[in-house]
């Protein structure tokens, strides 16, 4: 279990990288017709993230520009999602022992979301569950997509760790292994990322 | 695993694995070429548990023509420890029975560990949605896993090692949640519900002969349900040939629903007996009742079911004997086919013909 180690890559190398195997593949089986209509396309600024804005449950804003020179660990997540809320407890005592380091700051994005379940929804939903955590909103508006769909993300929960210079490090599907595995493993990572 | 999931991903965008063109679902049952111009129209929404929104359902016609209905689904697909939001489009038939599927651009579905479908998993898929009679219908998603061997299981897929076996030949391995709940839309009551309000509001007569004129067993029934008293008249040569090809179950709903005043008729009795041969054993069961309800029965219909006596249980028999009983007259051609019945070596009721006297 743990983050996997996207190694520097930045999302658009990785991106690039895709699209390389995918043409060498094409090139070897010799198919002259070949439809990219299921390639991804996403806006990538020089941090690795599209640009984004998010508005928090305190109304609180954030964007690509509060995120440099941070170590940024992103979870998304949402109500329907029962393995998110069952690894809130470890991300919170892992954003517990970060406390006082302000270089480390922990995002938890609601993102695809039941319709209907608002802000109000979601405030109480975290409420009667006892979670106490800044969660900010990732809700499409008019024609834009989500953040988590520029992302590629159809999986939750779905964790990223952002280095300072804003390249996404790691991330992680699922809520798998035992709370402290997950617990050591984030530890590890946050702490190799602060060192660089 | 990363590159060989790279190259799955790759060979879904060469079309190799899934659709092969926008038109083309992946799987679709019905005799008909999708096309552009169809017309689409929404005949209702639905929000169950696990809809990220509501679904639309469609209908689509050509040139006014209703030939199916389609929806696309966004819906959740959880394990204990992950969550995924699949996307599919599902395809119904005029009455509401499932008839395909499709993928839809940019997601593919997945296995547990965000694997993609295999080609073969896609077809596993199509075949276990078709199976209306599945275990799943009767399944709880609790229900689905031995909760002690998960956790006993060391292994990473500890859903696939341990789903219950009787679970396992229905759904695609490594996507027990995803197979669960597709299944469980192919089948949603509230869809079906809505699909068969719809065509039945549409129902005139170029729609009943449409239905009664195709292959499908369900249309036939459908329009069956949907008869008012004169239709018996009217499509006459419909439900014979039902009667004749059909599965029991619209047999038996033809037989039951025939008006009266049509059953005393005595050449609609010769048509419904005449085909006792092609009768299966419950359906023979049923019209030999009928019979017996009925008071005035044609001696050329006893006759017709005559023919068939060597092949009749041991029930049927004694109801057959007892019609003839109760008849009046008795054609030569029956008195012989009994006869020979009687002689029969073979036929192990023959000794319940000796007890009555039709033949002196």
């Amino acid at each position: 279990m743990g983050f996997s180690e996207l190694k520097g890559l930045s999302f658009v190398r990785f991106l690039q990288e895709k699209l390389i195997i995918s043409l060498a593949l094409l090139f070897v089986i010799n198919l002259s017709t070949i439809c990219f209509s299921y390639s991804q396309s996403s806006e990538i600024n020089e941090y690795g993230l599209p640009d984004f804005k998010l508005t928090g449950l305190d109304g609180d804003q954030i964007q690509n520009k509060d995120l440099i020179g941070k170590v940024v660990v992103i979870d998304f997540w949402a109500t329907w999602c029962a393995p998110c809320i069952k690894s809130f407890p470890a991300m919170i005592e892992v954003q517990n022992s970060f406390a006082s380091n302000e270089n480390v700051i922990f995002l938890y994005v609601n993102t695809l979301e039941f319709e209907g379940r608002d802000e109000e929804f979601i405030m109480r939903f975290l409420e009667k569950k006892g979670i106490d955590v800044t969660v900010y909103l990732d809700q499409a508006k008019s024609n834009s997509e989500l953040l988590s769909e520029r992302l590629g993300i159809s999986t939750l929960p779905y964790k990223m760790i952002i280095d300072k210079s804003g390249v996404i490090r790691y991330s992680e599907t699922g809520y798998l292994g035992s709370h402290d595995e997950f617990i050591n493993d984030l530890q590890d990572k946050i702490n190799s990322l602060l060192e660089l | 695993m990363k590159s060989s999931k790279f190259i799955w991903i790759a060979l879904f965008w060469m079309g190799l694995i899934g659709k092969q063109s926008q038109s083309d679902p992946l799987f679709f049952e019905l005799p008909i070429q999708i096309k552009e111009s169809f017309e689409k129209s929404k005949i209702g929404e639905l929000m169950e548990e696990g809809f990220i929104a509501p679904i639309s359902i469609e209908l689509i016609s050509n040139s006014g023509k209703p030939l199916f209905y389609e929806s696309n689904v966004k819906t959740t697909v959880c394990d204990d420890e992950i969550c995924e939001i699949m996307y599919i489009k599902l395809y119904w038939d005029l009455v509401g029975e499932y008839v395909g599927y499709d993928s839809i651009a940019k997601h593919p579905l997945t296995k547990f560990d965000h694997e993609p479908f295999t080609k073969s998993d896609y077809g596993r898929l199509h075949e276990l949605l078709k199976n209306d009679g599945s275990i799943l219908k009767f399944k709880q998603k609790s229900q689905l896993i031995d909760k002690e061997r998960v956790k006993a299981s060391d292994v990473v897929d500890g859903t696939t090692g341990a789903t219950l076996l009787e679970i396992k030949e229905e759904v695609v391995e490594g996507a027990l949640y995803s197979s669960y709940t597709l299944w469980h839309l192919a089948y949603n009551g509230s869809i079906k519900n809505m699909i068969r309000a719809n065509t039945e509001s549409m129902l005139d007569e170029q729609l009943i002969s449409h239905l009664l004129d195709s292959d499908r067993s369900g249309y036939k029934l459908f329009a069956f349900h949907n008869f008012k008293e004169n239709d018996f008249i009217k499509y006459k040569q419909y439900w014979l040939k039902s009667l004749k090809e059909d599965m029991p179950l619209t047999r038996k709903y033809i037989l039951k629903n025939i008006p009266e005043k049509l059953w005393f008729n005595y050449k609609v009795q010769d048509q419904v007996c005449g085909l006792f041969g092609f009768y299966d054993v419950n359906t023979r069961t049923y019209l030999l009742s009928k019979l017996e309800e009925t008071n005035d029965v044609s001696i050329l219909s006893l006759e017709y079911v005559s023919k068939s006596l060597v092949e009749m249980n041991s029930n049927q028999t004694s109801q057959f004997l007892e019609l003839l009983k109760g008849s009046e007259k008795l054609t030569e051609r029956t008195k012989n086919n009994i006869m020979k019945a009687s002689e029969n070596k073979g036929f192990k009721y023959s000794y319940l013909i000796d007890e009555y006297n039709f033949l002196n």
